[in-house]
């Protein structure tokens, strides 16, 4: 018998936490806690090594791709098999800064000869260079307005992370990104 | 036991095909199958046998995609072909006899390496292959070089690494410095050899000036 009221009230509720099913909800926030991982990795693996989203901006490949709003699949498997050739829209890591992807275009791969207009909009000059083994020269569409291998040089492929294969917004110009020389 | 009649058996590997887990087998097993003929229980066996290959192929499926993720992301293992690294990090000719490390994978989420890091990395001419060395000089320092004393800078979001075995590296000598978006890891533990087991220190190699 309870000496008084408050420990009335105590036990009460002591035996009210007992009664509740601890170990069911234990298990059943694990086996969800598991499933969210599950479903996390999976993203992860799929989005890093099949298919991913882009949405890039900056007016460096105007006109293909707009300078913001365009939402792009990234083909992840292409890269790593070198199916990667000159006219692609990939993405790679900025060598100039490892924590940004920049989008370009191939112009040459490792042993091409590319010549490219040194200082576009102000002179009409050009040179040409023998792309290096390993690497590739990547450019803006818009060489009047693009940080690219005119810059820092030849790449090497393994900063290659996304090859850009199809537009999926604005609705207006869904389709796939055009390869060109 | 008698024979039940054989529609209800019927009914019984209907409901099966239905649930088939190995749960709900056993539930049926317990009340239904001890009074059920010898037919029945192989149906019975079949059905574990086939989920039981199915789970299985789900849980390989499911660690493969986790062994993936956390190999991208956190920790992965790497064994070390070469000899650019001895006596630090060691190869035989053959796989199993030489030194496994494991490296990890958060340093690429700042790119923020110390001098004396050890890194695995991408070829800059073969993006297939694989190399660790240790990091000589930061983005932006002023280093030199060992053999004809010229000072070179390191450019913006670049590295130079060379190989602790001078001898037998081909590292930035040959092939200057590297882009840091190149790097794959950082090498923190040796986990094979059992003599060899233990943190992989950083360290400024003798005999060489410290940058600035």
């Amino acid at each position: 018998e309870p000496s008084s009221p408050s420990a009335a009230a105590m036990s009460r509720f002591v035996r009210r936490l007992a009664g509740i099913p601890w170990r069911q909800i234990a298990g059943e926030a694990s086996s969800v806690g598991l499933l969210m991982a599950q479903g996390l990795c999976a993203v992860h693996v799929v989005s890093e090594h099949v298919l991913g989203v882009a949405f890039p901006r900056g007016p460096s490949m105007l006109p293909a791709l707009n300078m913001a709003g365009d939402v792009l699949l990234t083909d992840k498997v292409s890269p790593r098999r070198g199916w990667v050739g000159p006219g692609d829209v990939v993405l790679l890591l900025s060598p100039e800064d490892p924590r940004k992807i920049v989008a370009k275009r191939v112009l040459g791969m490792e042993g091409d000869e590319v010549t490219y207009p040194v200082d576009a909009g102000n002179s009409d000059a050009t040179k040409t260079v023998v792309v290096p083994q390993g690497h590739i020269w990547v450019q803006g569409d818009n060489i009047y307005s693009s940080n690219d291998s005119r810059q820092f040089g030849p790449v090497p492929y393994g900063l290659v992370k996304g090859k850009m294969s199809y537009r999926i917004w604005p609705p207006s110009r869904i389709g796939s990104i055009d390869s060109k020389e | 036991p008698r024979r039940p009649p054989r529609n209800r058996s019927k009914a019984l590997v209907a409901s099966l095909r239905l649930h088939g887990t190995e749960e709900d087998c056993s539930c049926f097993c317990t009340s239904e199958v001890q009074i059920l003929p010898v037919c029945s229980d192989r149906i019975v066996l079949i059905m574990g046998a086939r989920s039981q290959l199915w789970s299985i192929a789900k849980m390989s499926v499911t660690g493969g995609v986790i062994g993936v993720t956390i190999s991208d992301r956190y920790v992965t293992v790497v064994a070390i072909k070469g000899h650019s690294m001895h006596p630090t990090m060691t190869a035989t000719d053959s796989a199993l006899r030489g030194d496994i490390v494991l490296a990890e994978k958060a340093c690429l989420d700042q790119y923020k390496f110390s001098r004396g890091d050890v890194i695995l990395f991408k070829c800059p001419s073969n993006h297939k292959e694989v190399f660790v060395k240790r990091l000589i000089g930061l983005p932006g320092e002023w280093i030199q070089l060992p053999a004809s004393s010229e000072i070179i800078k390191v450019p913006q979001g670049h590295c130079w690494v060379e190989g602790d075995n001078a001898a037998r590296s081909w590292d930035s000598r040959s092939f200057g410095p590297i882009p840091l978006g190149l790097i794959n890891g950082r090498v923190t533990h040796i986990i094979w050899p059992p003599s060899k087991i233990g943190r992989v220190e950083r360290k400024w190699p003798e005999d060489r000036i410290p940058p600035f």
